[in-house]
């Protein structure tokens, strides 16, 4: 039942999402990965030191949350609500935010 | 030789202090006594010294007041001529109200008078320049007649300025003859409640000794003038004058002046004349003592001696009236007066209420006057004291030596740490031979070859003698397990008793168990070990397989991101070989790489001013692109 379920989701998946969409899905895919590496670090060993950790941490949830507004900034079925933000644009934002987010996360990791 | 004058020196300067202490504070008088007023004198005698002619007005009237002859008139002469320089009506008061008492010969300027003439007719003028005006005036010997302007003006100035000392200078200005004063007489009232009242026990007015004193000097002559009794109650003039009193420690020559001219207007009006009592000497062992009643200043009131008697003795400790409604016989000095305290009053702190009734309706402050007084008896050991080595773990009744006060134990008494030293002994007054209880009754024990000491307080016993019970054994960390032959003394002590005790009993050998150690005593002002910053201790790491291990899976996923991208088939086919497009590539990857310098070695300041840098070609070429995209796909 599920799997057909799921089946059915990721064929939807597949032939109805643009490739630009897909890409950025990887990049969450991978971006979420790299949470969950951390975060089973952080339970097995321990915080210590906690600063590099919660650096580490809070740059992936970081990531994730801009890689989830470039993509529904991107995604054409939102363009009535972002009908004055090109994709290009949403990119740039995209790149500056990420510039100040590693800023401050390279000086809090210590 | 030398040494010996040398101690003799220090000795007789010792003595000198503690005399001059007792005289400073020992005998704090409820009145300005002799001393206060060579203390006065020598505030004046700097006032004289300064180029200032308030102070020099001051000091010469403060010389006046006290009969004194001014020193060097010459001199302040000079400064008050050359201050006449500055115009005011302050200052022109000052120099013409001194000019005549300082002794400087010839006349001031017309100049003066003018001036002063003039400023009373102009409008709006205070209170203060009208009564430096006035008097200013008067000084420079013109007459002073009735003039209904000046009421006028004065009464134009307080509606204006009704502040107390604005008051207390129209007070001053209403006494002179240019008004009769009765339109500010009704006013005293109103005055007075202005006052602010300290402890139940002092009024002042807000500005502190010269204002009120201002105030209060104003009213009482203001009242001699109209003849007629101030709004001011007994009680409340006695409050004045005990805040007055308190403040004879007073350091400026204006302050000082101030306190003896109200003083002596306290002591020579004709409506209130407050006296104190105080007490001169108690003599515990006649059990006499002896007060003084005087006025203020000292002196003896008029129409003394009075009868005075004392009302009540009452002991603080417990209440206990032990004398009430005695009289007091005058002494041939006309202030003095004495008593014989009731046969038997034992020693203590008492509190005693005298009361004087004079005749004269103007002088008050006579009834309940409560004075704490100190009768002193005389401690003495008259039984033997009993001293004894007893086991640890002996509960019967020890052998004790008994010791006769002043003679010491012959043999020497030996002690070990599994034993304890008992002592017992009665403290007695001398004269009435009843046990009492002492501030202090301590036992010392000092070491006779290293001088080192220790002392234990004594306790009460239930019939009200001393003991002490020392176990050595557990107390060889106080002696610091050092052996030999101690002294043994008792020392007590109260501040009711006019003797007091140090008595050598005996000579105890006292031998620990453990070694000596030298006792380590830290000095309060050697150095102090230096404090170090201490950083967090760090944890213990876990091991290298551990923190490689995932180091490398945290590069897992970008491996997984590079394969799925490479699955949904990601191309560079859109890269242009562009200045913007190089510029833009180059610029985030130099941007990222800055971050790791920062990380390794660059501080956040050189990390920004970097950033700048690379930022702005970042931004530009970034800009230029991704508007070159967004135009390709538009079209």
């Amino acid at each position: 039942m599920i799997t057909t379920v799921l089946g059915k989701f990721f064929r939807e998946y597949s032939q109805n999402t643009s490739k630009r969409l897909k890409i950025i899905d990887c990049y969450l895919l991978y971006v979420f990965l790299t949470g969950i590496v951390q975060f089973i670090y952080c339970c097995l060993v321990g915080t210590f030191p906690f600063n590099s950790f919660l650096s580490g941490f809070i740059s992936a949830v970081s990531s994730f949350i801009l890689a989830v507004c470039l993509r529904l900034q991107v995604n054409p079925q939102n363009k009535l609500q972002f009908a004055k933000i090109s994709p290009e644009r949403g990119f740039a934002d995209f790149i500056v935010a990420h510039v100040i987010l590693h800023l401050v996360v390279i000086n809090f990791i210590g | 030789m030398a040494s010996l004058i040398k101690f003799n020196i220090i000795c007789t300067f010792g003595l000198l202090s503690t005399l001059l202490a007792t005289l400073c504070f020992g005998l704090e008088t409820p009145y300005i006594s002799v001393q206060d007023k060579e203390r006065l004198k020598n505030v004046f005698t700097v006032g004289l010294t300064t180029k200032d002619a308030a102070s020099i007005h001051y000091s010469v009237l403060g010389y006046k007041l006290l009969n004194q002859k001014i020193p060097d008139s010459k001199e302040i002469c000079k400064v008050l001529t050359d201050s006449l320089s500055k115009e005011g009506a302050d200052t022109y008061f000052y120099v013409s109200s001194t000019w005549k008492e300082a002794g400087c010969p010839g006349t001031l300027p017309p100049s003066i008078s003018k001036y002063l003439s003039s400023l009373l007719l102009k409008d709006g003028i205070s209170t203060s320049d009208i009564y430096h005006a006035v008097e200013g005036l008067r000084s420079n010997g013109q007459t002073i007649t009735k003039d209904p302007k000046i009421e006028k003006a004065i009464q134009a100035a307080i509606k204006k300025d009704d502040s107390v000392s604005s008051l207390g200078y129209a007070l001053h200005a209403a006494s002179l003859p240019v008004t009769d004063g009765v339109f500010l007489f009704d006013r005293i009232e109103d005055i007075i409640f202005q006052a602010d009242e300290v402890d139940g026990k002092y009024l002042q007015f807000e500005g502190g000794l010269s204002i009120t004193g201002l105030v209060i000097s104003g009213i009482y002559k203001l009242s001699a003038k109209v003849n007629k009794t101030p709004a001011i109650s007994a009680e409340q003039a006695t409050k004045f004058s005990n805040y007055f009193v308190t403040r004879k420690s007073v350091q400026t020559p204006k302050g000082a002046w101030s306190l003896l001219n109200v003083l002596q207007t306290l002591t020579t009006n004709k409506f209130h004349r407050p006296i104190v009592v105080s007490v001169r000497n108690i003599d515990s062992v006649k059990g006499v003592m002896s007060i003084d009643v005087t006025d203020l200043l000292g002196k003896a009131p008029t129409g003394s001696p009075f009868p005075v008697t004392l009302d009540s003795l009452s002991r603080i400790s417990d209440n206990t009236v032990v004398a009430s409604k005695i009289k007091f016989e005058p002494l041939t000095e006309k202030t003095s007066y004495q008593i014989k305290f009731p046969s038997g009053t034992s020693s203590g702190v008492y509190k005693a209420v005298i009361s004087v009734t004079p005749t004269d309706q103007a002088i008050i402050g006579g009834a309940n006057n409560a004075i704490e007084i100190r009768i002193t008896g005389q401690l003495a050991v008259t039984d033997p004291l009993l001293i004894a080595a007893v086991d640890s773990d002996h509960f019967l009744q020890p052998k004790y030596n008994k010791v006769v006060f002043p003679e010491k134990l012959p043999q020497v008494l030996e002690i070990d740490s599994h034993q304890r030293l008992a002592l017992r002994f009665n403290l007695k007054e001398k004269s009435s031979g009843k046990p009492i209880i002492v501030h202090q009754a301590f036992v010392r024990l000092s070491h006779s070859v290293t001088g080192q000491e220790l002392i234990f307080v004594s306790e009460k016993d239930s019939n009200n003698g001393y003991k002490l019970d020392l176990d050595i054994g557990a107390k060889s960390n106080e002696f610091g397990s050092l052996p030999g032959v101690y002294n043994l003394e008792i020392i007590a002590g109260d501040s009711v008793l006019s003797n007091s005790l140090q008595w050598h009993v005996a000579d105890a050998k006292l031998s620990f168990s453990g070694d000596a150690k030298p006792k380590t005593t830290q000095s309060m002002f050697s150095v102090k070990p230096e404090i170090k910053h201490l950083f967090r201790e760090p944890e213990k790491r876990p091991p290298v397989f551990v923190s490689n291990l995932f180091t490398g899976l945290v590069f897992v996923p970008l491996i997984i991101l590079f394969i799925l991208w490479f699955k949904l088939g990601i191309n560079v086919s859109n890269f242009s070989l562009r200045l913007s497009t190089l510029g833009f590539h180059l610029g985030l990857g130099s941007i990222f790489a800055l971050f790791v310098c920062f990380w390794l070695k660059l501080n956040m300041f050189e990390t920004l001013k970097y950033l700048l840098v690379i930022g702005v070609i970042t931004f530009l070429s970034a800009n230029k692109l991704l508007s070159s995209i967004a135009a390709k796909h538009k079209s």
